[in-house]
């Protein structure tokens, strides 16, 4: 908050210790800078790219990376069975996980905040009907379940992430709904109601940032299921279409030849792994910093 | 003119497992405007509830089973919740017994004050930035008047950055902010030590001539009433036990639980003496005898006290629920 006076604000929320408890994890914080270059990987995918990830070239076929015999340092990684270059698709594929993974997260985490909410604050049979539904989509396997909705709305963008958070928002709904049933009960929730507040009011403004912690921490590592996930998919073929590069559909590419051109499978491979261990880490990281139990 | 408050024959019961738990049973009080009310009682006394009641702020299972509350001429019980929730806050406020947990613990105080002000007062201008301009204006305005010294800076501070008494302060201002008619301050004392408790009642005392306003003072502390307090209400198990102007309850108690309650707190005067704590306990709220509720305690009850009681003048606005008072005055 800034002053209006000009003197520095002296206020230190509990929000922004968490922050500076999470910045002396050195794991955790060597973690988010993997996870940022990656999303700066993302963002500049054209500058950063060597080569057009689409460009074929049939004197490339499965080239092998730089380092291998009839490798050049031109083209790091290798070529894949159409002779396009391996790492310029990672690099563009960066762009499909991440940004798959931050909107699934985006609107699941939006609906089970609003979900969670109204079931723990208002009751009743709010409560019921949502929570009822949550134990229902808990029932399903998640991929069964989007191979399922895929099948049925047809591939494309929109459609995997719709297909993904169909699901998605029950796990931060239960968060919500747990936090929201302790908070609801705490002094300042009944004083806000003896000052005439609302109950939407009292639910986004006096319960919501109190409960926000968790659930950031939920988000962040639920992103690394859903970019499996999504990699999932798109190694089933019912993610994005071709010639787009997605991680998981450059593994299943890779399929064929596994025995021949090792590299065609296990460069992608090794993408998802990093990409998913380094959030895993990070929001390793960011539990214990948001965590009271933890703080010694 | 009429009282500012009037609550007759309220009854507020939780419905539980056990069975119906009459918290409050049969109460009538009434606030005079620009006077401050004491509410005596120990814990379970229904003290807290009926304040609640008043409030719309039974939480289920309770519920209001019967009474009536006039606030200002209105029927509180009829009104729908939306005109409710415009007279909370903005007419009648309440503070909580713990200001530490009463707070919201993610804003800063000056949102906190910042919030009441959005909800009720029509007044503020319209463009955002005039608005934003009066808000501060008025919640300085506000933590100057309760004794928050350096307003402006602390208005950015979170409450746990605060001492105990200073959040005190800060749930009053939160109240104070809409210039209610009626203050009920919930124990406004119990988390506080024995300097700051003084502190804070002085204030409340003095802010209550200054703003003309009623105060109901809810507390266990016989001390506090003693040196606040026009008048004052003992309750005990749901009930209004005795009423009357504070020194006449306190010099000339008559209700045997008041007795008791004046006979508990150490004395100077009693040195060396052992403290006469009132033996037993509260009976159970469920399974209510009709009987004197105080029967089982008593040190003074006789056959007659196994009917019901109902509460007999004493003096001017004195009245007691005890059959022995005729005795002791004639």
């Amino acid at each position: 908050m800034t002053d209006a006076t000009g003197t520095p604000p002296r206020a230190e929320s509990i929000f922004r210790q968490n922050l500076r408890n999470f910045a002396f994890n050195r794991l955790a914080v060597a973690s988010t800078v993997v996870v940022l270059i990656f999303i700066v990987m993302a963002i500049f995918a054209p500058l950063i790219a060597p080569h057009d990830p689409n460009e074929t070239d049939l004197f490339r076929r499965l080239q092998p990376p730089a380092w291998q015999a009839g490798g050049e340092w031109s083209y790091l990684l290798g070529c894949d069975g159409l002779g396009r270059d391996i790492l310029s698709r990672i690099i563009f594929g960066t762009r499909i996980s991440i940004f798959i993974g931050a909107a699934v997260i985006l609107v699941a985490t939006t609906i089970g905040i609003l979900a969670g909410l109204a079931s723990g604050y208002l009751r009743g049979w709010v409560d019921v009907v949502i929570s009822r539904l949550v134990d229902i989509l808990l029932g399903f396997p998640y991929l069964i379940f989007a191979i399922g909705l895929m099948a049925m709305m047809g591939p494309g963008l929109v459609n995997i992430i719709l297909a993904l958070a169909y699901k998605e928002w029950v796990i931060p709904c239960r968060v919500v709904r747990g936090e929201t049933l302790v908070t609801r009960e705490l002094e300042y929730v009944e004083a806000a109601r003896a000052l005439g507040a609302s109950k939407s009011h009292i639910m986004l403004k006096e319960i919501l940032p109190n409960i926000m912690s968790p659930v950031i921490v939920v988000a962040s590592i639920r992103m690394a299921h859903v970019i499996i996930l999504e990699a999932s998919l798109s190694f089933l073929g019912l993610g994005v279409q071709p010639p787009t590069a997605s991680w998981g559909s450059m593994v299943a590419d890779g399929r064929a030849f596994i025995l021949d051109a090792w590299w065609v499978s296990t460069f992608p491979g090794l993408a998802i792994l990093l990409l998913v261990l380094a959030i895993n880490v990070a929001s390793q990281g960011l539990r214990d910093a948001f965590d009271p139990r933890f703080h010694e | 003119m009429s009282a500012l408050l009037s609550v007759k024959g309220l009854r507020t019961v939780f419905e539980t497992r056990a069975g119906i738990v009459r918290a409050v049973d049969g109460v009538d009080i009434e606030v005079e405007r620009g006077e401050c009310l004491g509410v005596v009682g120990e814990s379970g006394s229904g003290k807290s509830v009926t304040f609640s009641s008043v409030m719309g702020l039974v939480k289920s299972p309770g519920r209001i089973d019967g009474g009536e509350l006039l606030f200002d001429g209105r029927d509180l019980r009829s009104l729908s919740p939306q005109e409710l929730r415009n007279l909370r806050g903005k007419d009648i406020a309440m503070t909580m017994q713990d200001a530490l947990t009463a707070l919201n613990p993610a804003l800063t105080v000056g949102e906190q004050i910042a919030e009441v002000l959005e909800i009720h007062d029509a007044s503020l201008p319209a463009s955002r930035r005039e608005r934003r301009r009066a808000i501060r204006e008025r919640s300085v305005e506000i933590l100057n008047l309760v004794g928050i010294p350096a307003a402006e800076t602390r208005l950015g501070q979170y409450p746990h950055e605060f001492s105990g008494g200073m959040r005190q302060r800060i749930m009053i201002a939160i109240a104070l902010s809409c210039s209610p008619k009626l203050l009920i301050a919930d124990e406004p004392t119990t988390a506080l030590d024995v300097t700051i408790q003084a502190q804070v009642l002085e204030l409340i005392t003095e802010l209550r001539a200054k703003l003309n306003m009623s105060v109901v003072l809810i507390t266990h502390d016989l001390g506090v009433v003693a040196e606040h307090c026009d008048r004052v209400i003992v309750m005990y198990a749901g009930q209004v036990v005795e009423e009357g102007p504070t020194r006449e309850v306190i010099e000339k108690p008559q209700h045997p639980y008041t007795k008791g309650l004046l006979a508990s707190i150490p004395r100077m005067s009693l040195r060396g003496q052992p403290i006469r704590p009132i033996e037993g306990q509260v009976p159970d709220l469920i399974n209510m005898p009709a009987e004197c509720r105080f029967y089982s305690r008593c040190g003074v009850r006789k056959a007659v006290c196994k009917s019901l009681i109902s509460m007999r003048r004493v003096g001017v606005g004195h009245r007691a629920r005890c059959v022995r008072l005729e005795e002791a005055s004639s």
